[in-house]
């Protein structure tokens, strides 16, 4: 076995976290830009805070042990599991997730953490997402009415 | 809050149906929805079933029934159907064929000057194709690929299927096709140089665009295809002779498993789908096979007496008790006696969605049914 180093991460608030080569590779982008066998200088994540940081960690953690296991029967769907636990914080959380998954390119947290955005808009009412979301009723009574005509027959 | 990457990366996990409701919520998510970019991203993914085009014919008369229902198809809740489709489009029409969510239709019978109508429901989008006055005889199809259209045009082709008789001899006739493509423009319907001899009538009429051929059934135990880029047609033989039965069976067509065209038959025998394997042998596999028994007994609050019903059907005039009407993506639609019945053929469970007397007084004799997967896909006017 290789040894595998320790890479060091940076968040935005100048906190350092340790981890494994491989949970770190998780990110393509961290991936890309360490690169083979180099020595780590340290990588400053600038776009992401330490409370972010330290969940994204958490998650790839998980997955990279996983991933380990030669035993796969029940594997996936605790993972599964797992997983849906994971996900369950405030929205803002959630956006901050999907925004660490996009710039640190993790396509599976990036897929969980969206998908579980598209599961709350699923089946609510304007007026339910709007209250989900926190965003503001902006159209008038008869702007809303036109949209509503528009596209009555498919959502009811 | 959320920026525009990541409202169109969790957008584009929605289907369309739900899609169209969030343009409702706010300027901005309206913004996103109706960008030209993405929604043509959104084209290159498969779209789920939503449900139905029901239309009713008259067995004899002339002229045309104007209402068309759309029947949702969802196993969990029993919808009423809605008639209001189509109010956009400048007349009233009768729905030839669906295609990722575009529909063909024509003017309805009479008609002082009759069209073909290509128009996409979603966005209320439609486009008259000028040229040659649609006729009740023929056949159409619609054939939209969605890769092979760009951000600001959609491509497709109409394709009619025409009989006409060899000569003085009644006993022979041949198909004749005829092209109508949505980038020619000016004089855009051409006469294909491709004839099928077949002897047989197109029945349930509806080309089922799949695997790039459009297909439809006929009624001997042949599926015409045509194939519309290269301009060949081709006769597929049935899975399986219906003159093996003693009672008349019932056959649909329909597309599933992203372009495979699939044949259903409801016989004495029970219901089988199969998949076409490969296209010039014929080499079908049968994915899925239920006796009657054995639906009855997985669905006893809907089917009684089954066999003894579907056995009855010995006249090509009587009506079948049990008919395919429509397939798609595992999904088929299908009348019991009065009923309408959803039928998902991966769990064997067939859900009531309507009685056909909420959907007009003419249903029983071939109505046009065509399934619907919708898309954003754009129409110029």
């Amino acid at each position: 076995m290789s040894s595998s180093r320790i890479i060091t991460l940076t968040s935005s608030d100048k906190v350092d976290f340790y981890v494994n080569e491989a949970v770190a590779f998780q990110s393509q982008t961290i991936k890309d830009v360490i690169g083979d066998g180099c020595e780590d200088k340290g990588t400053l994540l600038p776009n992401v805070t330490s409370e972010i940081l330290s969940k994204v960690i958490e998650y790839c953690n998980m997955h990279v042990e996983a991933g380990k296991l030669e035993e796969r029967s029940g594997v996936d769907e605790e993972l599964k599991a797992w997983d849906a636990e994971f996900v369950k914080v405030d929205l803002d959380t959630l956006f901050d997730l999907i925004q660490a998954a996009n710039y640190l390119n993790i396509k599976g947290l990036l897929d969980l953490t969206c998908l579980t955005v598209a599961d709350l808009i699923r089946g609510k009412t304007p007026d339910e997402i709007r209250k989900t979301f926190n965003i503001e009723y902006q159209f008038t009574p008869e702007e809303e009415e036109e949209l509503r005509r528009e596209n009555q027959w498919a959502s009811e | 809050m959320q920026n525009d990457d990541i409202c169109m990366d969790v957008f584009s996990r929605l289907p369309i149906e739900t899609l169209l409701g969030l343009k409702r919520v706010c300027k901005r998510w309206h913004g996103i929805l109706s960008d030209r970019s993405f929604v043509q991203g959104l084209l290159q993914r498969p779209e789920p079933l939503v449900g139905f085009f029901f239309q009713e014919r008259y067995q004899w008369a002339g002229e045309d029934i104007r209402t068309i229902s759309f029947i949702p198809a969802r196993m969990e809740v029993t919808q009423p159907n809605k008639q209001t489709i189509f109010s956009f489009l400048p007349e009233d029409v009768v729905v030839l064929g669906s295609c990722n969510g575009l529909v063909c239709c024509r003017s309805v019978f009479p008609s002082p000057s009759p069209y073909i109508i290509v128009c996409n429901p979603s966005n209320k989008q439609w486009t008259r194709l000028q040229g040659t006055r649609p006729d009740k005889e023929s056949s159409y199809g619609l054939a939209f690929n969605p890769s092979q259209s760009d951000r600001d045009t959609t491509n497709f082709k109409v394709v009619r299927v025409s009989q006409a008789r060899t000569d003085k001899d009644d006993d022979d006739s041949y198909l004749s096709f005829e092209i109508y493509s949505s980038q020619a423009g000016a004089g855009a319907w051409k006469k294909s140089k491709e004839v099928c001899q077949c002897n047989g009538n197109l029945v349930k009429n509806k080309g089922v665009f799949a695997g790039g051929k459009l297909q439809w059934l006929t009624d001997k135990d042949r599926i015409l295809s045509f194939d519309v880029e290269n301009e060949l047609s081709w006769l597929i033989s049935s899975p399986f002779p219906t003159s093996h039965f003693t009672a008349i069976p019932e056959m649909c067509i329909g597309e599933a498993s992203g372009g495979r065209l699939h044949y259903i038959m409801i016989s004495e025998e029970g219901l089988h789908v199969w998949a076409l394997e490969d296209y010039y042998d014929s080499n079908w596999s049968l994915v899925h096979t239920a006796t009657l028994e054995a639906l009855e007994e997985e669905n006893s609050q809907l089917l009684r007496n089954t066999r003894q019903r579907v056995s009855e059907r010995v006249s090509v005039d009587s009506m079948p008790w049990m008919d395919p009407l429509a397939f798609k993506d595992g999904l088929l639609l299908m009348r019991v006696s009065t009923k309408m019945m959803l039928y998902c053929i991966e769990t064997k469970k067939m859900k009531e969605l309507c009685n056909v007397s909420e959907l007009g007084r003419n249903c029983i004799f071939g109505p046009l049914v065509i399934p619907y997967s919708p898309s954003l896909a754009p129409l110029m006017t």
